[in-house]
């Protein structure tokens, strides 16, 4: 077990600095002019010119500013933002509750929906129930996340006129009523995957040896379902949790765009579209090492709860 | 006993099957066919008829510069469609290669590359597609480019474990003795044997393909105006989504049904492909078949 | 005469699967009297595996399809019961362990906790008393040290001690009846003795019936009072085990006894049963063991056996009466 968290942790240690050299360099290849971008079609003389370079640590070569971004990334001094002329950090803890809160909202409605309907589902395969939850399941699965935001709102503006769809919240009712529709919308593809997942590693834990074990034992089908089945059937699941994760993650940028949420998606998706790239490389950066650190954590307690990995 | 190998109850043309196959194909004759099909200019504008409802002249509507929705969309499907089949084209140059040679000597140079693509396949793909976007600029071209790269480690992976299957046969060896060069067995005698499953993978590989652009395109990351595909008329039309929904909605329902069908199709062919994912006939069907036998 | 555990009377079950319909158990009468060790002997696909797990009905109810009865010990017939009523026999009264003990028991679970399940679900002992049992069952199949085995998982241990863990899990509840479902197959050699003697030594000291499938007559040998030949679905001779084994009536036993290595025999080819047995997924007419059987004659093939008993209680169903397969051993 120490072995493995020993490994796992390094991997993400290696993987996170690769991945920030990848994103320094990608950003650095940027066609656009950084300066540029920053004085925004204004007359400049060399002299504001240079003054902006300094005041940006343009001017030291491309190593040293990349350690002095990492380093500042560490310490949590993020740069200063071209177009708002302000600290990145500020910008980005201000939207990161948002993101935060949808992925986190959204993976807990998919487990709690999908999980149980997927065990019922193989339970009674072939039933009605089943077909129809199957059939329903195919069709999320096709849908982007962008498109069920689009049609959840058609629906919420249809059935739920006076659902808040903008406008500030600053108390935690509403910010978790704010967050109900759009973390409902992300959930969507996920309980998708989660479903198909578990009703086929049910289906087949069902077919198992040690099944037909417990029913000369004597132990009654639901015992053997949820007591047996189930923590078989759910352990590869949470083995994919984290590129499920990483989907989740893509998928509040686009549902943050359409329910107009000021969240770490928008943020991104703006500072490409005006190629502002202290706060590009740091919204990447942290999607990133979100994404990581969910992965890292999510393999952690997989290994706890797989006794054939924890008593290595 | 030669009877014993007509006793196969797989079908390939099974109900869901035929249906998703001839949505599919009705989709891409209105698609290809688009100019024959309707006389409108995608991109004529037409101010005295703006946001209108469904009519005969416009079956789905106009948005709000006037231009009519269902030229727009079998239009835009083109362009959906192809950047699509683009970015399948550019894995498959990649990644196929790279698979086969890889599997095939295995060593040093293996290692690398596949624990490079473990690392890209574990991000999700939109991620890393923003990442190039956000350093090489906006742009359908960008992004087709963008996601195309990102799809080559799955692709890799997958042709590299097939290669690894087939390289340890007898006919690979048969090859080998008879004195073929390395690059007449990868691509001559093992690739062949690889492609079915190669296929099926590339097909559901043209549906993430399309949903991703679209989402691309709905962030105004990929196509630009005034050429448009499914993901940026939803972007286009967004604002009118509550006001005239039928309008602002129905290309997501086409790409909806479109990846819908296609991953109908391709279960559809896996399960022909694998006996033990087909579905039990029913004990009444068994039971009258065995009647039959027995009285004839 | 002893009375029964389990009558079979001329049980038939049809399974669905990919390949059609087949009638893998076709009329069976068989009885398991209290207090013996009967073996079911045939090759692989007779059916014999399919019979065993029908006296639980462990199949799948959705696919499988039951006529006939099996009569348990108080008079009920097993195919008619209910669910809940089933289940009560299940682990308690019938018993039941299986052929490869790395899959039999739940990989996630440790192995206390799926002992503990017998109790909890057929008794009302309380938590401490089941575990002191569960030590004391592991001790006497020579799992130990208990205290250690019971909080490890099933990956932790051998075949042979998985193997020794089900016998006394199975066994934890006193069942009337065992059913050893090919309980050696998949252990090697020095196993396979080591966990027939501890077959017949719980048996002893429990007086429990044991039915035990396989399909190697060594077995029967060691350990079996009676055995039962089954051939294509179908029972083809029962007796003592001695006396089917030196005294075989129908052909296809013959053969089978014939066809077992012996020491002493070098440079001397081992004898194969020439042809494969019928499939089952159809109706077959005449003997099914026609078409492989050296004395067949025309007869054989368009009517269907009878049998024959002799005095001892030794029966077989063959056409020809004549038969004595002395020659054979």
């Amino acid at each position: 077990m120490k072995k493995y968290v020993l490994k796992r942790i390094l991997q993400f240690l290696i993987t996170m600095l690769i991945v920030s050299v990848l994103i320094f360099v990608m950003v650095r290849l940027s066609r656009t002019d950084p300066l540029a971008a920053i004085v925004g079609g204004k007359q400049t003389t060399p002299e504001i010119l240079a003054q902006l370079k300094t005041k940006f640590g343009l001017d030291k070569p491309v190593v040293a500013q990349y350690f002095s971004w990492i380093g500042g990334f560490l310490h949590g001094d993020l740069g200063m933002s071209f177009k708002y002329q302000a600290p990145v950090s500020g910008l980005l803890t201000a939207r990161l509750p948002v993101t935060l809160g949808l992925v986190f909202f959204a993976s807990i409605i998919a487990m709690v929906v999908a999980i149980p309907l997927g065990v019922v589902a193989a339970r009674h395969k072939d039933s009605p129930f089943d077909v129809i939850s199957s059939v329903i399941c195919l069709v999320l699965a096709g849908t982007p996340p962008f498109l069920m935001s689009l049609i959840f709102i058609l629906f919420l503006a249809r059935f739920f006129p006076s659902y808040p769809f903008t406008g500030s919240f600053e108390t935690v009712p509403q910010y978790l009523l704010r967050m109900l529709a759009p973390s409902i919308a992300l959930s969507f593809t996920m309980i998708a995957l989660s479903f198909r997942m578990m009703r086929s590693n049910m289906i087949e834990q069902m077919q198992a040896q040690y099944t037909m074990t417990g029913k000369a034992k004597g132990l009654p089908p639901k015992v053997i379902s949820w007591r047996h089945n189930f923590r078989n059937a759910i352990i590869p699941v949470l083995s994919v949790a984290s590129i499920q994760f990483g989907s989740l993650i893509v998928g509040s940028v686009l549902v943050e765009t359409v329910f107009s949420l000021s969240g770490l998606g928008t943020l991104l998706i703006d500072s490409i579209k005006a190629s502002d790239y202290a706060v590009e490389q740091d919204i990447m950066m942290l999607l990133v090492a979100l994404f990581l650190i969910i992965s890292l954590v999510v393999d952690l307690l997989y290994a706890l709860i797989d006794p054939r990995i924890r008593l290595k | 006993m030669g009877a014993s190998k007509k006793k196969s109850y797989g079908r390939f043309f099974t109900v869901p099957v035929v249906i998703s196959l001839s949505i599919l194909i009705f989709l891409l004759l209105c698609i290809i066919f688009a100019p024959f099909i309707t006389k409108t200019d995608p991109n004529a504008l037409d101010l005295l008829n703006v946001l209108k409802g469904p009519s005969k002249e416009h079956l789905l509507g106009t948005d709000k510069t006037g231009r009519d929705i269902f030229t727009r969309i079998l239009y835009g499907g083109r362009t959906s469609l192809l950047s699509a089949l683009g970015v399948v084209m550019i894995s498959v140059v990649i990644g196929i290669p790279t698979g086969l040679i890889s599997g095939y000597y295995g060593g040093k140079v293996d290692m690398i590359l596949m624990r490079i693509c473990d690392v890209v396949v574990s991000f999700p793909a939109l991620l890393l597609a923003f990442i190039f976007v956000a350093a090489f600029g906006r742009g359908l071209g960008n992004a087709v480019l963008a996601l195309g790269i990102v799809y080559v480690p799955m692709l890799a992976k997958l042709t590299r474990s097939l290669m690894l299957v087939e390289k340890n046969k007898t006919y690979v060896e048969a090859a080998y003795s008879i004195g073929y060069s390395d690059r007449k067995i990868i691509f001559h005698e093992i690739f062949p044997n690889c492609l079915p499953t190669i296929l099926v993978e590339l097909t559901l590989d043209l549906g993430y393909a399309i949903l991703d652009l679209a989402s691309m395109s709905f962030l105004g990351l990929g196509v630009q105006p005034p050429t448009s595909d499914w993901g940026y008329m939803l972007e286009e039309n967004r604002a009118f989504l509550t006001t005239s929904p039928l309008m602002a909605i129905s290309p997501g329902i086409v790409i909806i049904v479109f990846v819908v069908c296609l991953n109908v199709f391709v279960d559809g062919v896996e399960m022909y492909s694998d006996p033990s994912r087909r579905r039990m006939p029913s004990m009444k069907k068994l039971k009258k078949r065995m009647e039959l036998i027995e009285h004839a | 005469m002893r009375e029964n555990i389990i009558s079979i009377k001329g049980l038939k079950v049809g399974v669905a699967s990919t390949s059609g319909y087949v009638y893998a158990v076709r009329n069976i009468n068989l009885d398991v009297r209290k207090g013996e060790i009967l073996g079911l002997v045939g090759e692989s696909g007779c059916g014999k595996s399919m019979t065993a797990k029908s006296i639980l009905r462990l199949h799948d109810e959705k696919r499988t399809e039951y006529q006939g009865k099996i009569i348990y010990e108080n008079g009920k017939d097993i195919l008619n019961m209910k669910e809940k009523e089933l289940e009560q026999i299940r682990g308690s009264h019938i018993a039941m362990i299986f052929q490869d003990p790395m899959t039999t028991l739940n990989p996630l679970m440790k192995i206390g906790k799926q002992m503990m399940e017998m109790f909890r679900y057929h008794t009302s002992l309380s938590q401490e008393e089941a575990k002191a049992k569960c030590l004391k069952l592991l001790e006497s199949v020579g799992v130990t040290p208990a205290e250690d085995r019971f909080e490890n998982y099933p990956f932790q241990l051998s075949g042979g001690q998985l193997q020794r863990v089900s016998i006394a899990m199975e066994l934890a509840l006193d069942p009337e009846l065992l059913i050893a479902d090919e309980p050696t197959t998949a252990l090697d050699v020095t196993m396979q003795a080591q966990i027939l003697d501890l077959l017949r030594k719980l048996q002893k000291e429990s007086g429990a019936s044991i039915l035990i499938i396989t399909h190697n007559f060594g077995v029967v040998a060691e350990i079996c009072d009676r055995v039962a030949v089954m051939y294509a679905g179908q029972i083809v001779e029962t007796g003592e085990s001695m006396d089917i084994f030196y005294h075989p009536r129908h052909p296809y036993t013959i053969d089978l006894i014939g066809s077992i290595p012996k020491a002493g025999l070098n440079g001397q080819k081992l004898t194969t049963i020439p042809g494969a047995p019928p499939q089952l997924n159809r109706p077959i007419t005449g003997c099914p063991y026609a078409a492989r059987c050296r004395y067949a004659d025309e007869m054989c093939f368009t009517k269907a056996p009878d049998l024959q008993t002799l005095e001892n209680g030794h029966t077989y169903l063959c056409s020809k009466a004549d038969l004595t397969g002395e020659e054979a051993v």
